[in-house]
C-alpha cells in the first residue's frame, strides 16, 4: 500500500493481527503441554513449529502494512527553530497496536533535530475502545514534567489532537542544545523511550530502549506559570498553521476539568491508578516495617 | 604559528592605515574595514619614523594582514546612550585563529585588538553587553514570523511606550492602555522613516546590517500577527470608535522595554564564497532587564526574510552565539580577490602604540611624547616605569573597547546627541536640543 490507511483497512488489520496472536498464543500452549515419547513430541512441535513460522511471517507482513500506511499529522512546532514536527500516528482509536502499552507498533519518526521527548494526556468522549490491548494514554487533562523543565534549554508546546472520538493533549518537549545526562520520558502512551545515551553515553551509545515514566507525583497540572516562565508554549486547537503561543491569555488548556490520575483501557472499560492509593498502601507498609525496626533495637538494647 | 593567550591591542592613526599597509605591501580585499577608505591621498607621513617598532612586532604585522585581507567579517552595530557605532571583526584563515577587532576612537585613532579566537571576542562582547539574566521569561514571539510581522511587534512595543509617555504626561490613568488604529498606523510610518535609536523600531532597522535588502510590505494585514498573539485586543470607545487595547504580550514587552531597554546590536558575519563575500547570518539582540531578546533572519522566498525570535538568559545568548560563530568560521572559505583600487590612503599623521586591550582604553588614556611621537599607555605602565615613554606590548585581561564611531566601510548614520538623545545633523558643533558639544 503507498496511500494512508483508511479506518477499514486499519480494523481489517487490527483484527487479522488479533486473530493471529491468539492463535499463536494456543499453538504456544501446545508446545508447552507434551504428552506421549520425545520423538512423537519434536514431530508434533515441528509441525507447530511451521505453523508459527507462518503466522509471524504474515503477523510481519501486517504490521509493515500497518506501520508504513499510518498517517502524517503535522502536530507540534519547535519553539526554537519554528520547525513542525510531522507525526505518523494511529489516531482512529485506541484499539490500535500503535497504543498496546507493552509492546507498541509505532514506525520511525523524523522529528526535527531539537525534538527532546513526547508525553500525552487523553480525555475519553465515549465509551473506550473495546480491544484486549492494553492503553494507557494518560490523564485527562495536560500536565508538565518539572524536572525537564527545569533546564534552561527545554521547553515544552502542548497541542491538542483528536485519537478517534477522543480528545488528546500533546506535550511535546524540545532541547537546544540537548542537554547532557538527564533522563527524559517514556514515549505517550508507552512503557519505554528510545534512549541515544545523553544520560550515559559510553553505555548506552548507540542507544537502547529504555523505561522512565512520567511518575503521577511529578506531573504538574497547573500550566499558567510555565507560560509565564517561557517554558511553555501552546498551540490552539484546530489551528493548521500550528502558530506558538507564549502568552497566558486565552489559552486554552489552563484548567480544564477532567482527572489528574493516569487511566488504563482495556476490553471496553477504563479505570484509573490513584497515587494517593499508593501512597497509602506505602505508608502503611512504611510503618509496620518501622515499628518491627524499633522493636528490634529495642530488643537489642535488653 | 604565533599565538597569544589574551587579546593584544594596537593604536594607529586612521589616516596612515594606507601608508602602513603600503609600507607592508598589503592591498585591502573586499572584506577589509579598510577597502575603498581615502583612496588616491597622498601619503606625507614617514611611516617608518613613526610606526617603526610596530612594524618589527609579529603580532602586528599579522593583525595587519588579517585585517587587510580577511576570509570572514563580522559587522557589528550598536545602538545605546552614545549613540550608532559600528566596529568590523576579521578573520584570515591561513593566519590562524586570530580575530582581529577594527574600531574608530577619539582623535581619528583606530584601535585594533587581537582577540586569540573568536570565542575570546564573543565572550568580551557578551560580558560587557548581555544581560546577566539566569531565569528563562516568556516569548511573545515565538518563531517564526515574517519580518513585517516582527516590525509591527517592534511598533507595538515603542506604540505602549509613547502611550505611557504621554499618560503621564496627562497626568492619566487607564486600566486598559489603547491607542487608535489612525495613530498606530502614522506613528509606525514615522518611525520607520526616523531613524531614532531611542525607539525600538528604528533602532533595528538601524543596527541589523543588511536589514535594507529584504522586501516589506507594511501593509494592515500584518496586525493580525499582533491579535493573535495578544500583543492587540480589539476594543471600542464609547464614541464607537475602534481602538487597539494592549494585551498581555504588548503591555509585558512595552513595560520591559519602557522601564530597562538601553542597548541594541546587530550582527552580519560574511565569508568568502565564490566571486564575493556571502552574508551567513544576520542578528539582532536587544537585553533588557528581563532578558536578552536575541532575534535572527533567515533568508526566505521572494526576496524576503523570517524572524526567529528568542528571550535567552545570558547562558543561552552565549551558547547560541558561540554555535551560530562557530558554523561560520568552520566554513570552508574562497579565495578572495583583490582589486587594484583597494588600496586605503595614506597620510599625515604620528601615533603609533600597542596597548592593553582595556574597554576604558581610549586616545586619552594614551600618553603621548612630543619628541619622539611614540604613545604608551598614561596609566599603570607609565607610573610603572618612572613615567618613562615606552612602547607598551601588554597583554591583560581584554575586552572590545565601548563601541565607537563609525568605521571606513559603514553607511553613513544619522547622528545622535550623547547627552539627550535628538537627532543631529552631521557637521553641527552643538546640539540643537540641548546645546550639548558634539566636537
Amino acid at each position: 500500500m503507498n496511500d494512508t490507511i483508511t479506518a477499514k483497512q486499519r480494523q481489517r488489520i487490527t483484527e487479522e493481527l488479533l486473530g493471529i496472536s491468539q492463535r499463536q498464543s494456543g499453538l504456544m500452549a501446545q508446545l508447552s503441554v507434551p504428552e506421549g515419547g520425545q520423538e512423537e513430541q519434536d514431530d508434533e512441535n515441528e509441525v507447530v513449529y511451521a505453523q508459527l513460522e507462518a503466522l509471524a511471517a504474515k503477523a510481519a507482513e501486517l504490521i509493515l502494512q500497518y506501520l508504513d500506511n499510518l498517517p502524517e499529522r503535522r502536530l507540534s512546532r519547535c519553539p526554537f527553530t519554528g520547525e513542525v514536527l510531522s507525526m505518523r500516528i494511529d489516531d482512529f482509536g485506541l484499539d490500535g497496536f500503535f497504543w498496546n502499552n507493552s509492546a507498541p507498533r509505532r514506525p520511525e519518526q523524523k522529528f526535527p533535530e531539537t525534538y527532546f521527548a513526547i508525553d500525552g494526556a487523553l480525555k475519553l468522549e465515549g465509551a473506550p475502545e473495546k480491544s484486549p490491548l492494553l492503553c494507557c494514554p494518560g490523564p485527562d487533562v495536560p500536565y508538565v514534567l518539572p524536572r525537564l523543565l527545569q533546564y534552561d534549554e527545554i521547553k515544552v508546546v502542548v497541542s491538542h489532537i483528536k485519537i478517534g472520538p477522543h480528545t488528546a493533549y500533546l506535550m511535546i518537549y524540545y532541547a537546544d542544545p540537548a542537554p547532557q545526562g538527564i533522563y527524559r520520558v517514556n514515549d505517550w502512551g508507552t512503557e519505554r523511550y528510545w534512549e541515544t545515551g545523553t544520560p550515559d553515553p559510553e553505555l548506552f551509545t548507540p542507544g537502547l530502549y529504555i523505561d522512565v515514566p512520567a511518575e503521577p507525583g511529578e506531573m504538574d497540572f497547573d500550566l499558567k506559570p510555565w507560560i509565564k516562565a517561557g517554558k511553555l508554549l501552546w498551540i490552539a486547537p484546530g489551528d493548521e498553521n500550528l502558530t506558538l503561543h507564549g502568552h497566558a491569555s486565552g489559552c486554552p488548556y489552563l484548567d480544564l476539568p477532567g482527572s489528574r490520575n493516569p487511566k488504563y483501557i482495556q476490553n471496553g472499560e477504563a479505570w484509573e491508578f490513584d497515587p494517593e492509593e499508593e501512597v497509602q498502601v506505602q505508608k502503611d507498609m512504611d510503618e509496620e516495617e518501622l515499628r518491627k525496626l524499633l522493636q528490634e533495637i529495642e530488643k537489642g538494647e535488653e | 604559528m604565533n599565538t597569544i593567550n589574551e587579546p593584544v591591542a594596537f593604536l594607529v592613526k586612521q589616516a596612515d592605515i594606507a601608508a602602513l599597509f603600503s609600507e607592508m605591501e598589503l592591498q585591502c580585499n573586499e572584506g577589509s574595514a579598510f577597502y575603498r577608505a581615502n583612496a588616491g591621498s597622498v601619503a606625507d607621513t614617514d611611516i617608518r619614523a613613526v610606526y617603526g617598532e610596530l612594524l618589527a612586532d609579529q603580532d602586528f604585522l599579522r593583525a595587519c594582514r588579517i585585517i587587510a585581507q580577511p576570509d570572514l567579517y563580522v559587522t557589528t552595530r550598536a545602538a545605546g546612550t552614545q549613540g550608532l557605532s559600528e566596529t568590523r571583526l576579521h578573520r584570515k584563515k591561513t593566519e590562524g585563529d586570530w580575530a582581529v577587532l577594527i574600531e574608530t576612537v577619539e582623535d581619528d585613532g583606530i584601535l585594533l585588538t587581537a582577540f586569540p579566537d573568536y570565542r575570546a571576542y564573543l565572550g568580551a562582547w557578551t560580558e560587557d553587553f548581555a544581560g546577566a539574566h539566569d531565569a528563562t521569561t516568556a516569548n511573545y514571539i515565538p518563531p517564526r514570523v515574517s519580518l513585517e510581522e516582527f516590525l509591527f511587534a517592534l511598533h507595538t512595543v515603542d506604540s505602549f511606550r509613547r502611550v505611557s509617555y504621554q499618560n503621564m504626561l496627562d497626568h492619566a490613568f487607564m486600566d486598559r492602555v489603547y491607542i487608535r488604529i489612525p495613530e498606530f498606523n502614522e506613528s509606525m510610518a514615522n518611525s520607520v522613516k526616523s531613524m531614532d535609536i531611542r525607539w525600538l523600531l528604528p533602532a533595528f532597522m538601524a543596527v541589523t546590517p543588511g536589514i535594507e535588502r529584504y522586501r516589506t510590505n507594511l501593509g494592515v494585514e500584518n496586525l493580525t500577527m499582533l491579535l493573535n498573539q495578544d500583543f492587540f485586543e480589539e476594543g471600542k470607545l464609547a464614541s464607537g470608535e475602534d481602538v487597539l487595547v494592549f494585551g498581555e504580550a504588548g503591555q509585558v514587552m512595552g513595560v520591559e522595554f519602557f522601564h530597562s531597554w538601553l542597548f541594541s546590536c546587530g550582527f552580519e558575519i560574511n565569508v568568502a564564497g565564490t566571486g564575493n563575500f556571502q552574508v551567513v547570518e544576520r542578528l539582532f539582540i536587544a537585553p533588557t532587564v528581563l532578558t536578552n531578546h536575541f532575534v535572527r533572519l533567515e533568508e526566505a522566498e521572494g526576496g524576503k526574510a523570517m524572524v526567529n525570535h528568542q528571550a535567552y538568559t545570558k547562558e543561552q545568548l552565549e551558547i547560541k552565539l558561540d554555535e551560530l560563530f562557530s558554523n561560520a568560521f568552520s566554513m570552508e572559505v574562497a579565495p578572495v580577490r583583490i582589486t587594484e583600487k583597494s588600496s586605503p590612503a595614506p597620510s599625515s599623521g604620528a601615533a603609533a602604540v600597542k596597548r592593553d586591550a582595556t574597554p576604558s582604553s581610549s586616545p586619552a588614556a594614551v600618553k603621548r611624547d612630543a619628541a619622539t611621537s611614540s604613545v604608551v599607555p598614561a596609566s599603570k605602565n607609565a607610573e610603572n616605569s618612572g613615567g618613562v615613554p615606552r612602547q607598551a606590548k601588554a597583554a591583560t585581561q581584554g575586552r572590545p573597547a565601548a563601541p565607537v564611531q563609525t568605521v571606513a566601510p559603514a553607511q553613513a548614520a544619522p547622528k545622535f546627541c550623547r547627552n539627550c538623545g535628538s537627532k543631529i545633523n552631521l557637521g553641527v558643533a552643538f546640539c540643537p536640543s540641548c546645546g550639548f558639544k558634539i566636537k
